[in-house]
């Protein structure tokens, strides 16, 4: 029924009453209605998802309620184009590494391919054309190799550098 | 204080590898082998490393762009070393095929691509390659280059290779074709070739009498005309005893008879294991002396029967040029040219076409070439040979007052060469309001009929 609402907690306590149709672009909480026979009365909990994320969670799946399914991945013929997220998708998802990371995670727990797939393909851009020290700068990530590793890297770039 | 943001390297090996699975191979292991110690593992999963694609391709035109030095330097000194002994696919271009090749080794490498590499290269790499890659299964060189890069191969030495089985090759000339099965690739069960040239003189040696049983499939595209159909193409397909799929598309310089269903019939469709023929004939007779046609009816009733497939047929008498032209394809069409094409057309979907050339004695008017706008939805590129004048431009003129003509629209033309045609098409496609054209054309044209 067009309009019908549920209810959905976030990790922090907030209760969200959301479109049965538009909450139902996760699967995890389609699968969670469907097979669990839930009551629509209940409070469905999200212990994985604070009420900032979920706020944008709830933000994109209205804006695409209406897109049609994404087709299933293949690894072989895996779709490569990461110019083409749309002007909506690429103003949402103008927020810092932390946001976009826990988008990440949310749409990964929740089961929305569409979310999953931006925001993922939103990295992917990040990645595209930096070197290992760039990404390294770029993402926070430290540099764990042991000296006779690092000494080893060194070398190597050393090599590519005197070319 | 701990930070409590969700970083990049907090995600779990599932997320990381379907985000680095959007990106291309070669961009993952530049940007991200020796990060750390965690990304090191994931990105040596041979999904990232079983094939590799060094250099830049443009869907557009289908060109290919080498990678800058620095970064051809980078995967030479640290990224092939590690992962060579991964890579089973491997495409390179003219620039970085030596470097990349003795960067290490790579002992399971079966797929190796080869562009943009001129003549001069691919002879001299043609024969080192089946020495550094023991394990080449199927090799492609020059995919989509043009005849300036095609390669000489009858005139150099014969280098055996028993691994061998799929290869694309382009070459100068037919007896280079030849050449390659003269059974120095002895296993091969599969071979495209384009060929640009065709020598009047075949140079036949022992070697290329050999029977080719282990041919499955063998397309051919011969931009040149064959001037000796029976002594050179049909004794090569009588050797392939088990071919299962044959695709030729070329052009036959004939005497007395077009090639027709009987002599296709005779001599291919009798092949034991064929299961599957495509062709794109045009044959070509020239008028020495006054000439007997069979009948058009006549020459398509010998097709009957003996396809599984559409044929279509089409002939044509140029008077002027004293020639005649026989043109007959396996419908649905799949090659991307479509050549002479004349007021004979007879409509269909051509989807695969980009490029087409027009010639005929008589004018091609409105209604043709709104006929074409359906058939070739995916035409960029359009010749128009034709110096007979329109004969019914003032009626279409005076008509488009009463009644509103269709708008002919070639939505993807991206290249129009009007330098052998009638004022009269010059006008059509520069003036006519019938006629809409994307922006930015590539124009062809006379100046002297500009000023006109």
């Amino acid at each position: 029924m067009a309009g019908h609402k549920i209810k959905l907690q976030s990790n922090d306590g907030d209760i969200f009453d959301v479109e049965v149709e538009i909450a139902k672009l996760s699967i995890t909480i389609k699968t969670m209605l469907e097979d669990l026979s839930m009551n629509e009365e209940e409070i469905i909990p999200l212990p994985n998802i604070n009420s900032a994320i979920f706020k944008k969670v709830i933000q994109w799946t209205t804006h695409h309620k209406d897109d049609p399914p994404l087709p299933p991945e293949d690894d072989e013929n895996r779709e490569k184009n990461t110019n083409d997220i749309s002007s909506w998708d690429q103003e949402f998802l103008k927020v810092d590494q932390g946001t976009l990371f826990e988008l990440i995670l949310a749409a990964n727990y929740l089961d929305i391919k569409g979310l999953l797939d931006v925001t993922c393909t939103s990295v992917a851009n990040m990645i595209k054309g930096k070197t290992s020290e760039e990404i390294r700068q770029t993402f926070n990530i430290k540099n764990d190799f042991t000296p006779q590793e690092e000494e080893q890297i060194k070398k190597e770039n050393e090599w590519c550098e005197n070319k | 204080m701990k930070d409590l943001l969700v970083q990049l390297n907090d995600l779990p090996d599932e997320i990381l590898m379907y985000i680095f699975k959007k990106l291309y191979n070669d961009e993952v292991l530049y940007s991200l082998m020796d990060v750390n110690q965690r990304f090191n593992r994931i990105v040596h999963d041979t999904i990232f490393t079983r094939d590799l694609c060094l250099l830049e391709y443009c869907p557009v035109d289908e060109s290919t762009f080498p990678f800058p030095d620095p970064i051809i330097d980078q995967f030479c000194s640290k990224i092939l070393p590690k992962i060579g002994h991964q890579i089973i696919i491997l495409f390179l271009s003219r620039t970085s095929i030596e470097r990349v090749l003795h960067a290490t080794n790579y002992p399971n490498l079966n797929h190796l691509g080869l562009c943009d590499i001129n003549n001069k290269v691919a002879e001299s790499l043609f024969f080192g390659i089946f020495n550094t890659c023991t394990n080449l299964r199927c090799l492609k060189i020059n995919p989509s280059s043009s005849s300036l890069d095609a390669l000489l191969i009858y005139m150099t030495p014969r280098t055996i290779c028993s691994t061998l089985l799929e290869l694309h090759i382009t070459v100068k000339d037919m007896n280079d074709c030849f050449s390659i099965l003269d059974g120095r690739f002895d296993q091969l069960r599969i071979l495209y070739v384009t060929c640009y040239g065709t020598s009047r003189r075949f140079l036949q040696t022992d070697h290329e009498q050999k029977l080719l049983p282990n041919l499955r499939i063998f397309s051919l595209c011969c931009e040149a005309k064959i001037y000796s159909y029976d002594e050179s193409i049909v004794p090569l397909l009588h050797r392939m005893l088990n071919l299962e799929e044959l695709d030729l598309n070329i052009t036959v310089n004939c005497y007395e008879k077009f090639i027709d269903g009987d002599a296709l019939k005779k001599d291919i469709i009798y092949m034991s294991q064929l299961y599957k023929f495509t062709f794109n004939i045009y044959s070509i007779i020239n008028h020495r002396n006054q000439m007997n046609f069979s009948l058009n009816e006549h020459f398509k009733n010998t097709f009957k029967n003996n396809f599984n497939n559409q044929i279509i047929t089409s002939i044509d008498h140029f008077q002027e040029r004293r020639y005649s032209q026989c043109h007959i394809y396996s419908y649905p069409y799949k090659w991307k040219f479509y050549n002479n094409l004349t007021n004979n057309f007879r409509g269909g979907l051509f989807t695969s076409v980009t490029q087409v050339s027009l010639y005929d004695e008589h004018p091609f008017e409105y209604e043709f070439f709104l006929r074409m706008q359906i058939s070739f939805p995916f035409m960029k590129e359009l010749t128009i040979k034709n110096q007979k004048a329109q004969k019914y431009k003032q009626f279409i003129k005076s008509n488009n007052n009463n009644q509103i003509l269709s708008i002919i629209e070639y939505f993807n033309l991206t290249r129009l060469d009007l330098t052998k045609t009638h004022d009269d098409y010059l006008e059509l496609f520069l003036f006519d309001t019938n006629m809409s054209l994307p922006n930015n054309i590539h124009l062809l044209v006379d100046y002297e009929s500009l000023e006109r």
